[in-house]
């Protein structure tokens, strides 16, 4: 509506000045509360940035001032100030619960949509625009004092302005709500509670149900996720929790922001709808009495319950839980009914609502979570598909490892996957349907998987899953497929250029392991190694994918696969590096004097989630080493598959041993590609895959080795530790 | 003009009006009597948009009031309350209902207020009770509405500003023809400014009436028959006194006189005593508080020993 319009309105209806002007008066001490707090809010914290930049370019020579009070009285006044919208409610719509204002306010001539908008909006006014306000100067003097180049200055405001829309969205949700209590009662008492216990009930009764649901187990569905969503879009909690995830860039199976927007725009809409629809039926004589509308009470009675005894019963203390639900429930009781009429009618409809959270829970179980892990997209209703692995097998590449896809037959690719999964699971419990799999049950080759489906209806939907790596190989050959990869390629790079312009990028070599430097890295190296690497991107199949040998890798932040056909990419990398040389070099084994050399046969890969255990340290029977990522460990084999070299005994162990040693050590490869291995080798905190055609020479070294070093007590039970620790991993 | 057809108002499980009908004239000064509880409140809130009748029909001019902006602008309401104006002063009070009000005069504020010298920036919670009265009352005539509605108008205020009050109150009804509708509980005073009268009893009418039809239509008679044959004294009991064809509402007997309370207009009063041939007869119109208190012991409301009293 255009400012005229509206101006045009107000003029005809000088009442809603008047009523504007009456309820700031009204409102006056708040509003200058609200707008004292909100300016020790965002501004001061912008200030404490500005202060902190300053020192930061002073290199901390300039006065240093303790900033975390100031920090900590900031937030805690942001916090009161968007409290505060419940108090503006209270007192814009005093009228809703105290006697002596009903007629005055009620009496004149106003209709019930002219009264409850013009309170509504003007209620609405005192509580955000303060808040406004001080986002307003918050950002004005962030622009002036903080020396941030232009482009860093522009992201970070804008992350902080879609922050800020958050709040405010947030704030003008939580002021719905509570004018939606105040309508629902009449006493200021049940208008405090009820509009405390809302805001508290709706995501906590959505988490409670999230883990309810997941009590049964449903096959995929991730508890830490499957709540998350709906608590965004349906609390004021929920919005602050998408505001510093936002923030914090940690969206996941958040909301994306259009989407959130609307639907929760909507939703506010709806509940200032059901307010104005209760607002008009409404009695004036209701006034006094605890509920107007009792079923707001039975709702959040019946949701704290369900909170409380699913909540507590977590704890596995049932009967404790439901005594600490009869507790509250029956001061409630007391309180609304004011005394003890009817108590037997309270005595019934707690036992009736405890059977009916039991019963709920119980067909939860039976339906296996209601069965909503059977739900697979459809891909015509997927907008993108985000993928997330740990795996470090091929997939490790930059382009791969958590990414979103909107090519459409990607998307048809994962719904299938994960179509087939659901209808495995039918017969196999989690594991069981990848050791089902499994032929030989050697090489636990399997990963875990998060899907991400952003729905065009604005809907998310996650689930994780333990995949065969195989299965994985063959979602990634259709991405390969895809032309997006090269676009991901391409906003990645731009990423990456700007995180690593300063220092140098580096090429590692597969075979060895061996790092080369591309120092100094120009604007145009730069579009040159993009250019060439999405040559090489587009020129490859899925064919490539599985057969040709990864050559090695350049390392920007994060991995980009060289394999032997990337031939643009290795013009490149032979231009700019001087000694480049992809086939490695011939170790001697005297390069590694000074350094214990494990060697492991047989080997048993298990995914590890053991920290802090480095390459080649032993634990309980097992040698678990990091992998060439450095951040995963690898379950390698038991204790008696196990010899080393240590450093002090380098030189003393017999001369076939040091040759056979060098001549792993020279086949061994820094890539660990999937396939069945002949041995591992452990060097330091270096690990190298022997092809399997050498599994005889490592069983001879072994050997060789293991009498000659390897001290084995009797009394060590490997069978106990072997099945104990396998657990342990699992 | 002002109807109720067949309203009935709950709440919850008390019935505040029963199936109420009533018709107040345009230019009426109209006065809502009856006891604690009876439902003079609930009409006034009726007639002011307040409440909702729960049936029946609650109109002004024609037009159904509730949800009204045009009828409400011709109305307004002032209740027994005196709280709730206490964070404005005079004139933001002032400013705040003239934009509800068209026909909001300026002109009339300043010369009621300049009668009863009430201070203009001062906020109206330092007010005393009497002064929050003469403040809403002065802002309710200088709204100019047609209709004024007054629950318990006059509490709180002393007997020199009850006049004054009154009398501006008057001169509206006399000048504009004002329609007020009066509840009080102080008889005397709607004796004073009403013409009309209507007496509620447990949500149910009693009467609706002009006051001067009223007060001609009630009598208190004092009866003294001659004397028997044997020279005893003449006394006549309730029922044979009823024969006569008169209402009476309350009979007492002392000694030889009887007291006795008779609806009907002097002349119907005397024709029909004269059958018994009184020796004394003495017919004395009664106050409109007598009245309400007859009516309402004929109802069951005993005034347990008032009406001695009041003798």
């Amino acid at each position: 509506m255009k400012a005229t319009e509206s101006q045009n309105i107000i003029n005809k209806n000088p009442f809603i000045k008047a009523r504007i002007r009456n309820n700031i008066i009204t409102n006056k001490k708040l509003l200058i509360i609200i707008s004292i707090l909100h300016a020790i809010g965002y501004p001061l914290l912008v200030c404490l940035a500005i202060y902190e930049d300053t020192r930061r370019r002073n290199e901390y020579n300039s006065y240093y001032v303790d900033t975390d009070m100031f920090i900590i009285a900031s937030v805690i006044s942001g916090i009161l100030a968007l409290l505060a919208g419940f108090v503006v409610a209270m007192n814009t719509f005093k009228y809703q619960y105290k006697k002596s204002c009903v007629d005055m306010n009620l009496s004149l001539p106003l209709s019930s949509s002219q009264r409850f908008f013009t309170d509504y909006l003007t209620g609405l006014g005192i509580y955000l625009v303060p808040a406004l306000c001080a986002w307003l100067i918050g950002d004005i003097i962030g622009v002036i004092g903080l020396q941030l180049d232009s482009e860093m200055m522009a992201e970070s405001f804008k992350t902080l302005n879609i922050c800020g829309v958050i709040i405010v969205i947030a704030m003008i949700l939580f002021y719905t709500f509570s004018v939606f209590c105040i309508t629902c009662c009449g006493s200021i008492f049940e208008a405090i509670s009820s509009s405390v216990l809302i805001n508290g009930v709706i995501p906590l009764f959505l988490l409670v149900l999230g883990y309810c649901i997941c009590d049964a187990n449903p096959y995929g569905i991730a508890e830490d996720y499957l709540m998350i969503e709906q608590i965004c879009f349906t609390s004021p909690i929920g919005c602050v929790i998408f505001a510093i995830n936002f923030l914090d860039d940690n969206l996941g199976a958040m909301p994306v922001f259009w989407s959130w927007f609307i639907s929760i725009i909507i939703y506010t809409a709806l509940i200032l709808a059901l307010s104005f629809y209760l607002y008009k039926k409404r009695k004036a004589e209701k006034v006094s009495k605890p509920y107007v509308y009792k079923f707001l009470y039975y709702i959040l009675t019946s949701a704290s319950l369900f909170i409380i005894v699913y909540g507590l019963s977590e704890m596995d203390n049932f009967f404790g839980a439901v005594f600490i639900s009869a507790i509250f429930y029956f001061i409630l009781e007391v309180i609304t009914n004011r005394g003890f009429k009817k108590f037997y009618y309270s005595v019934f409809r707690f036992a009736g609502t405890v059977v009916s959270i039991v019963a709920i829970g119980l067909l939860s179980n039976a339906t296996n979570g209601f069965g909503i892990y059977k739900y697979v997209p459809s891909p015509a209703g997927v907008s993108e598909v985000y993928l997330s692995t740990y795996f470090y097998g091929y997939s490790s590449e930059a382009l791969l490892r958590n990414e979103s896809y909107s090519d459409r037959n990607i998307i048809k690719a994962v719904t299938q996957l994960q179509k087939s999964y659901i209808e495995k699971s039918e017969n196999y419990s989690d594991y069981d349907i990848v050791s089902a799999q499994n032929e030989n049950n050697v090489i636990d080759n399997t990963e875990p998987l998060e899907i991400i489906y952003y729905m065009k209806n604005g809907n998310v939907v996650t689930r994780k899953y333990n995949v065969l790596v195989d299965d994985l190989y063959e979602i990634y050959s259709v991405i390969y497929d895809s032309d997006e990869v090269i676009e991901k390629f391409e906003n990645k790079i731009n990423v990456y250029k700007k995180l690593v312009r300063e220092t140098d990028i580096s090429f590692r070599e597969a075979k060895t392991g061996h790092s080369y430097d591309i120092a100094h890295m120009t604007d145009e190296m730069w579009s040159e190694f993009e250019d060439a690497y999405k040559n090489d991107l587009r020129n490859m199949t899925s064919d490539d994918y599985y057969s040709r040998q990864i050559i090695g890798v350049v390392y920007i932040n994060d991995n980009c696969y060289i394999r032997d056909n990337f031939t643009n990419t290795i013009a490149f990398l032979e231009k700019y590096i001087p000694d480049f040389n992809t086939s490695g070099t011939d170790f001697k084994l005297s390069e590694f004097a000074g350094q214990s050399v494990y060697l492991t046969k047989d080997v048993l890969f298990r995914d590890g989630t053991l920290s802090d255990i480095y390459a080649s340290n032993q634990y309980y029977g097992y040698n678990y080493c990091i992998d060439r990522n450095y951040n995963r460990y690898v379950g390698v084999g038991r204790e008696e598959n196990i010899s080393h070299l240590s450093a002090s005994e380098f030189s003393v162990g017999s001369t076939t041993v040091q040759r056979d040693l060098e001549k792993l050590i020279n086949v061994a490869l820094n890539v660990y590609d999937d396939k069945e291995v002949g041995g591992v080798m452990t060097i330091g905190r270096k690990v190298y895959f022997i092809p399997v055609e050498y599994k005889e020479l490592v069983n001879k070294v072994h050997k060789e080795l293991f009498s000659d070093n390897n001290y084995v007590d009797d009394d060590y039970d490997y069978h106990y530790h072997y099945y104990n620790d396998y657990e342990f991993i699992d | 003009m002002i109807e109720l057809k067949n309203v009935t108002k709950k709440f919850d499980d008390f019935t505040a009006l029963d199936n109420v009908s009533l018709t107040i004239e345009k230019g009426t000064a109209y006065g809502l009597l009856g006891s604690n509880g009876a439902g003079k409140s609930t009409i006034l809130r009726l007639l002011s948009g307040i409440y909702i009748q729960d049936s029946g029909e609650v109109t002004i001019d024609g037009q159904k009031v509730y949800d009204n902006t045009d009828i409400k602008k011709q109305v307004f309401f002032i209740n027994d309350e005196t709280v709730q104006f206490s964070s404005f002063t005079l004139k933001t009070l002032k400013d705040y209902y003239k934009n509800f009000y068209p026909n909001f005069s300026e002109k009339i504020f300043e010369e009621l207020r300049s009668k009863i010298n009430l201070p203009l920036n001062k906020k109206i919670g330092d007010f005393s009770k009497g002064m929050k009265r003469q403040a809403i009352v002065i802002i309710a005539l200088a709204c100019c509405t047609e209709y004024l509605l007054m629950d318990e108008a006059f509490d709180g205020l002393d007997p020199t500003m009850r006049i004054i009050i009154k009398q501006m109150i008057i001169d509206a009804m006399i000048d504009r023809k004002l329609t007020t509708i009066i509840s009080s509980h102080n008889l005397k005073e709607i004796n004073e400014v009403c013409d009309t009268a209507c007496l509620i009893h447990k949500g149910n009418v009693v009467f609706s009436r002009d006051l001067d039809s009223l007060k001609s239509n009630i009598h208190k008679v004092q009866l003294v028959f001659p004397p028997d044959e044997y020279g005893n004294p003449t006394v006549y009991n309730r029922e044979q006194l009823e024969e006569t064809g008169l209402e009476i509402l309350h009979y007492e007997k002392v000694q030889s006189v009887c007291y006795i309370i008779v609806k009907g207009d002097i002349e119907s009063i005397n024709i029909a005593f004269a059958v018994k041939n009184p020796v004394v007869m003495d017919i004395i119109p009664l106050t409109l508080e007598e009245i309400f208190i007859y009516e309402l012991e004929v109802l069951g409301y005993e005034s347990n020993g008032i009406t001695e009293y009041n003798k």
